[in-house]
């Protein structure tokens, strides 16, 4: 629409220059780009001022136009970027580069199944810059959306680089069955998650096959209306992704490279040093009553320390020269009949801990071609292919480095004299050093994307297309323990001789949807829009492995090579999901506009007769600044109020899950068994959600816009996994009980401060205010919630899912240096008898209930600095370690180092001291589950900063360049915990646990964009 | 015309989209349908051979089962060396625990294909293979059975409460309650009779790796004396020797040797690595279960049995049993020793003449000192012997309501001991137990 108009208004410009052309004039030539990218801007309006006449730029972004003496200033304007007064002077070459228009309602807002111009969406979408998601330093495009986006929660379960990201949409809308988003990447629904047998040492997420650098447009839609399309699949959100295409005009070929540094975004807990550690086990001995006193102790005792080592193992696990290097090229062009785009792209991350990388490379194709008037057909293709060296992580493994770091104690020298890893840790855990250079936690992944759409238009209104989406993935997985020492040794009387396990997991999914769309126009006040989709999805799994111990000599990896195979599998499954959806767009008066849906879906992972759902949709939005009655209002731009409710489904749990099983997966002594496998559940249907959202999209003073959202999703039917009485033999049944609400607001608002040619300031900020409540529970046969409980949280009534619950610690006996616990649970009475204390509700759970960015851009003469703050709070993290770590004496000498604030403990009568008395292998309890693990979660964090300059058009002309930058920009620069006990990065996975992962990165990075 | 043709052609691909029925009809390559996978004597077996892997699993036979009455003894301690055993050690468990937690779903789990093969309506062809199964059946559920009401139970902590008893396999009943001490044992001794009953010793095929007419027998010696029903005690042990099916091998031997009654195999492609018995006995990096200088102390100079131990380079005892890297030794549920020694503590218990050479045989053979007289206390110093760190200490000492004394610095229970009817004896029914079966008690204590 937008563009007819342009042509027209064009075209009308050119006639109106036709009729004033004076006879003293002169040519201006020049160049439009856009500031953000470079990019050249085709049919941008180029107009003297005062004047009618004027131009559009053509599709390398060129004008030339004939401007009469009494012409001072051109204006340049484009739809979505801001307009431009340049003076002319003396000058006849004038580029001019356009910024976004951030102060605009974005033009169009991206469904995946067609644009939308955003005035008639109904739904809640937010479309992100370029800006915020090409070139950033990360390996999984994922982690830019934290910051950007209302309502849109990212939390790290690795800092691994490649690894997958827990991304919540407005709150948790489900308890057991998924919270993920959906991701569709030109049209075709995505595979995300991982795809690997194990997710023992970490994970690949399959997201990271994806370079950001190949995407155009990166949209998040999140209430019902928006994501009806996608049926249950979409009902987490949905992110849509489209990528680049070819243009018309000739070839643009854009390079760029960055290159820079990787370290570890907060330092990590501080742990005991050897003086200190070694004075706490004299201690900690005399305490137990072994020795009469300190001298005693010493005496007849020995610590082991050497008195001079000191070893701060977080210097030791770490890769201090870890760097992230990224290259991309890129060629696109066409004629009208044809055009394509074509990129090759590299990039290598290393973890901050030792032996951690990540390489990624990735191609893509992207053609389109038009047959005769009717038909057109274009193909995408993006294969990739990616290298994850990890670690073990998410537990206290010996070999975990993050662990290794907590558990080994400052007393154990690194290295031996002669530069050799130590390998006689006073722990169990072993020497991350030697680990990291021997054994291997490795995953190669192949990933095919390939996207096929053919569109053909029957009649002027009506118009079939057809998209076929298949994605290909291949994931080989070795985990390999070198023979020497770590856990593929055992004992030097028995060792094991190395051990090695490989998998291959192949994923193989297809989506095939076919599209009618019809058009029609009862008058001009009345307009309609009919479309009917038919969509089939289908994903077939295959994973082969093997492996086993015992190999005759060093660097063989392979299951070919070892003395015993101990295990080999083999299994398959599939998924398959089935659609037909009616969607009715009503237009009135074209500032009225109607959408309503209705989707008929069916999922393989329900019994026969549960299988089938049926959802809808209806929103309405309307543009109330195109009113007549409020054309006076001369500070007020278009501003719409909108409103949707809708119902989806969620049918995120696992396959086969209906149905009760005898599997076959045992064998006892060389003989194959059959155990009852699940319980099975014939009822088992869909989880429903009812969402409701109200917003008001507002524009005003031409400088500032903003929406003010209020959501509400109702998840009744949850598809939960109801504790059974062990007896059953049996833990759990899936069952479609209990009832959850989000509910809340979200904010955000964009001003340009400063808008002239040379000097540019926006500021740009989010906030999200969200409510997660557990409003309805099973009952047991007496009446009584089932609560679903973990060891420190509880799913119960009237309280947000995973709500804290724990005993409160309520510090130390200053008489007795005992730890105490309030009776109740909450304050008043204490006990120093662990078991005597109550468990109650802390207070909080792992989801944040506010959080939200601020991002500025300044821009002056192409030099330009933007930054990103993110803040969250709301939430608390546990501990899940400190039960080691912070044991006070309990496993301090025989497991695990402590953390240096335990060094502040009761000494004597009258100490009022955060930690209880230290004593050699207590059973105080005082590092059991408690509040005392608990921590505050809140933060602040400067995400992105980034520094650079466009260099001058004008300038690059000469040297046959377009466009050139240049730029500086770091990652997670500064963080503050709001709680000082929260030494760990605040950004913890989705379950709150503190679990020994990989810590998320600063990275730091300088690059170079060139244009020819 | 040529306009109706392509939209007849679209209409074509739209329909062929709409795929046959079974498009949303899952695969299942690992599983089957329970209906209809029940039909032969092969499937029942099928089904024990599922039970047998999941009590051979870490978190009853194969590893934790077996420590727990260990390291709550004076035979052995935890040094923590991993972080594993520290709380059973102590004496020291809460109900959320993993311990309590795991080894209860893990022996419901192994009833719950057993109630499937006892309850099936499958009848016998006539040659007693689907009868000699169900007995099989009968056997490990009692075996089960009695372990729960061991671990569970009140006995040792004062109470009267047992644990549930399941009978059939998902009967509707989900909030089945705890049964008393009697009815439990009861349960127990129906099942061993009601297997003695089924199973035609003539179909017996002489693998130890599987339960047989004289395991069951040789599980009735053991069952009667935690009832002191010595007679049945007696006649059952009696009906296991005279059987002459078995004799004493090596204090240690390897496994499927002439000593073996039931013992738990492993393969090389099936076996429990880091998480066996071996891995926690010996000095790997786990190593958490070594033995305390007074069990080593209980033997003669001369007994065999003493070159059972070694030090290890930390100077930590060990025991020698468990010892194979590759984690191949079977687990022993029952052997012929343990059969001697029920014996002769059933003729103790009977004043019965021939009690002392019952109780001598062991130490003759071992070349040991032979007892003086046969008493209760000698008894349970004999089985401490020859069945140390194979489980069964501190159910020994219960049976006779001994104390736990503190033997060794390296023990983390409290200096002054526990004694018994104290409630940490008893271990605490698992939280996410009592969370989701309302008619289940909590322990005294917990």
């Amino acid at each position: 629409m937008s563009k007819i108009l342009l042509k027209l208004s064009s075209v009308l410009l050119l006639l109106i220059t036709a009729n004033f052309t004076y006879a003293q004039e002169r040519i201006v030539s020049g160049k439009v780009t856009s500031a953000e990218d470079g990019g050249a801007l085709p049919g941008v309006n180029v107009v003297i001022k005062g004047s009618a006449q004027g131009t559009v730029t053509d599709t390398d972004g060129t004008y030339k136009l004939t401007v009469p003496t009494q012409g001072s200033s051109l204006t340049f304007s484009f739809i979505g970027f801001q307009a431009t007064e340049v003076v002319i002077g003396d000058r006849t070459v004038i580029d001019v580069s356009l910024s976004a228009d951030v102060t605009q309602l974005s033009e169009v807002v991206v469904t995946g199944y067609g644009q939308r111009s955003a005035n008639s969406f109904t739904g809640s979408a937010v479309t992100m810059d370029k800006s915020k998601f090409q070139n950033i330093p990360v390996t999984n495009l994922e982690q830019s959306l934290q910051g950007n986006v209302a309502g849109l929660q990212l939390s790290t379960s690795s800092g691994t680089p490649g690894s997958s990201q827990e991304i919540r949409i407005r709150g948790l809308s489900s308890i057991n069955a998924s919270n993920e988003p959906l991701f569709v990447i030109d049209g075709i629904p995505m595979v995300t998650g991982s795809n690997q047998q194990t997710t023992v040492s970490g994970n690949l997420g399959v997201l990271s096959a994806i370079n950001a650098n190949d995407i155009e447009s990166l949209t998040v839609l999140k209430d019902a209306g928006a994501t009806a399309l996608y049926g249950a699949r979409g009902s987490n959100g949905v992110i849509i992704i489209t990528t680049k295409k070819g243009m018309e005009g000739k070839p643009v070929i854009d390079f760029s490279v960055q290159y820079g540094s990787v370290d570890r975004a907060i330092a990590g807990p501080k742990m005991l040093n050897a003086a200190q550690w070694d004075e706490l086990y004299y201690e900690s001995l005399v305490n137990r009553g072994y020795y009469t006193d300190i001298a005693d102790a010493r005496a007849n005792d020995d610590s082991g320390w050497d008195g001079v080592t000191d070893t701060d193992w977080r210097d030791v696990v770490k890769n201090s020269n870890a760097i992230t290097q990224s290259y991309d090229l890129s060629i696109r062009g066409g004629n009208e009949k044809s055009n394509y785009y074509v990129s090759f792209g590299y990039m290598q991350q290393e973890g901050v801990n030792i032996g951690s990388n990540y390489e990624r490379i990735s191609g893509k194709v992207a053609f389109s071609q038009k047959v005769g008037k009717k038909f057109s057909i274009s193909n995408t293709l993006t294969p990739s292919y990616v290298s994850q060296l990890g670690q073990l992580e998410g537990s206290a493994y010996f070999s975990n480095p993050d662990a290794a770091y907590l558990f080994t104690w400052s007393t154990d020298k690194p290295t031996n004299a002669d530069g050799t890893p130590n390998l006689n840790l006073g722990t169990s855990t072993y020497n991350p050093l030697y680990i990291s250079q021997h054994d291997i936690y490795q995953r190669l992944q192949t990933r095919v994307l390939n996207a096929t759409t053919a569109t053909y238009d029957i009649t002027d209104k009506l118009k079939f297309s057809s998209m076929f989406g298949a994605d290909y993935l291949s994931t080989e997985g070795l985990t390999f323990n070198n023979k020497n020492y770590g856990d593929g040794f055992n004992s030097p009387n028995d060792p094991l001789n190395g051990s090695t396990a490989m998998y291959v997991t192949r994923n193989f999914n297809y989506d095939f949807k076919n599209m009618l769309d019809y058009s029609y126009s009862i008058n001009e006040n009345h307009k309609l829009d009919f479309k009917i989709v038919y969509e089939a999805q289908k994903n077939f799994n295959k994973i082969t492995g093997s492996g086993g111990q015992g190999f005759a000599a060093d660097d063989l990896y392979y299951t070919n090579s070892v003395g015993t195979v101990n295990f080999g599998t083999g299994a398959i499954s599939d998924w398959s999901i089935n659609s037909i959806l009616g969607l009715v767009n009503y237009t009135f008066k074209g500032n009225v506009f109607v959408d309503a849906t209705v989707r008929r879906e069916g999922n393989s992972r329900f019994s026969q007769g549960n299988r089938w759902g049926t959802f809808y949709s209806f929103g309405t939005s309307w543009v109330f600044s195109d009113e007549k009655f409020m054309s006076g209002i001369q500070w007020l731009n278009t501003s719409k109020i909108r409103a949707s409710i809708g119902k989806t489904g969620n049918a995120g749990i696992g396959l086969n899950e209906y149905q009760a099983t005898l599997s076959y997966g045992n064998s006892y002594n060389g003989e194959a068994g059959a155990t009852p496998g699940q319980l099975g559940n014939q009822n088992l249907s869909w989880e429903n959600q009812v969402a409701y959202n109200v917003a008001i999209d507002f524009g005003i003073f031409k400088k500032i816009t903003g929406t003010v959202e209020y959501f509400n999703r109702r998840t009744y039917d949850l598809l939960l996994n109801v504790p059974l009485s062990g007896t059953t033999g049996f833990t759990t049944q899936r069952q479609n009980l209990g009832e959850m609400v989000n509910k809340g607001f979200e904010f955000s608002l964009n001003t340009d401060l400063i808008s002239t040619e040379n000097f540019r300031w926006n500021v740009g900020m989010n906030f999200t205010m969200l409510d997660n409540e557990v409003t309805d529970l099973p009952v047991d046969g007496e009446g009584n919630e089932i609560g679903i409980t973990t060891s420190t949280t509880i799913i119960t009534k009237g309280q947000p899912a995973n709500a804290y619950k724990m005993r409160k610690w309520a510090g130390v006996d200053q008489q007795t240096g005992s730890p105490l616990w309030y009776n109740n649970g909450m304050d008043g009475e204490t006990t120093s008898t662990y078991s005597a204390a109550e468990l109650a509700l802390q207070g909080g759970s792992p989801l944040p209930t506010k959080f939200g960015g601020i991002n500025t851009r300044i821009e002056f003469k192409g030099i330009y600095l933007s930054g990103n703050l993110y803040a969250s709070y709301g939430n608390k993290a546990y501990d899940t370690w400190a039960a080691y770590t912070q044991s006070d004496g309990r496993f301090t000498f025989n497991v695990a180092n402590g953390y240096a604030r335990q060094y502040e403990r009761w000494q004597k009568p009258g100490d009022i001291s955060p930690n209880p008395k230290n004593v050699f292998g207590n059973t105080s309890s005082s590092g059991s589950n408690s509040t005392r693990r608990l921590y505050d979660a809140g933060f602040l964090r400067l995400r992105n900063v980034n520094v650079g300059y466009n260099f001058p058009a004008s300038l690059l002309s000469k040297i046959k360049i377009s466009t050139a930058s240049i730029y500086l920009m770091g990652t997670n620069l500064w963080t503050k915990t709001k709680d000082p006990l929260m030494e760990f990065d605040p950004e913890v996975q989705a379950s709150g646990a503190l679990s020994l992962n990989a810590p998320p990165l600063k990275t730091m990075v300088m690059g170079v964009k060139i244009g020819f | 015309m040529k306009k109706y043709n392509i939209q007849f052609v679209l209409l074509i691909m739209l329909l062929a989209t709409a795929c046959s029925s079974d498009f949303l009809e899952p695969t299942l390559s690992t599983a089957k349908d329970v209906k209809g996978s029940v039909a032969s004597a092969g499937d029942l077996n099928s089904l024990l051979v599922g039970a047998l892997d999941v009590l051979n699993g870490t978190t009853y036979y194969g590893r934790d089962f077996v420590v727990y009455n260990e390291v709550r003894s004076d035979n052995a301690y935890s040094n923590g060396n991993s972080g594993r055993y520290v709380g059973p050690a102590q004496f020291f468990l809460n109900p959320t625990d993993a311990y309590p937690t795991s080894t209860w779903n893990t022996m419901y789990q192994v009833i719950a294909p057993l109630n499937i093969i006892i309850n099936s309506s499958l009848e016998d062809a006539g040659d007693g293979a689907v009868n000699y199964i169900k007995g099989q059946a009968y056997t490990i559920r009692a075996l089960v059975l009695m372990d729960l009401t061991r671990l569970y139970g009140q006995h040792a902590s004062g109470g009267t409460l047992g644990v549930p008893i399941v009978l059939e396999f998902n009967d509707g009943n989900i909030y089945p309650e705890r049964a008393t001490l009697a009815e439990c044992w009861a349960q127990v001794g129906a099942d061993l009779e009601k297997a003695v009953a089924l199973m035609n010793p003539a179909l017996n095929d002489g693998s130890v790796n599987k339960v047989n007419s004289w395991t069951t027998k040789a599980l009735q010696s053991r069952y009667y004396l935690y009832t002191q029903e010595w007679a049945k005690a007696r006649d059952a042990a009696k009906a296991v020797i005279d059987g002459g099916n078995y004799s004493l091998a090596s204090p240690w031997s390897a496994n499927n040797s002439t000593d073996a009654i039931l013992e738990l195999a492993y393969t090389p492609a099936d076996n429990l690595g880091n998480t066996s018995l071996q891995f926690i006995y010996q000095a790997t990096v786990y190593g958490d279960v070594p033995v305390t200088q007074d069990l080593v102390d209980q033997y003669d100079a001369n007994d065999q049995r003493k070159d059972l131990f070694y030090t290890d380079t930390e100077g930590e005892t060990r025991t020698k049993k468990y010892p194979s890297s590759d984690y191949l030794d079977a687990v022993r549920i029952i052997r012929y020793a343990e059969v001697l020694l029920n014996y002769a503590e059933a003729l103790t218990q009977l004043s019965d003449a021939n009690a002392l050479a019952a109780l001598n045989v062991i130490p003759n053979q071992r070349g040991a000192n032979v007892y003086g007289s046969a008493t209760i206390n000698n008894v349970l110093l004999e089985r401490r012997k020859e069945l140390a760190m194979e489980g069964h200490r501190f159910y020994d000492l219960m049976r006779y309501e001994r104390d736990i004394v503190k033997v060794d610095p390296n023990q983390s229970f409290p200096d002054e001991g526990i004694p018994f009817g104290d409630y940490r004896l008893t271990f605490p029914i698992p939280a996410q137990e009592l969370l989701s079966n309302p008619k289940c008690a909590q322990n005294t204590g917990y």
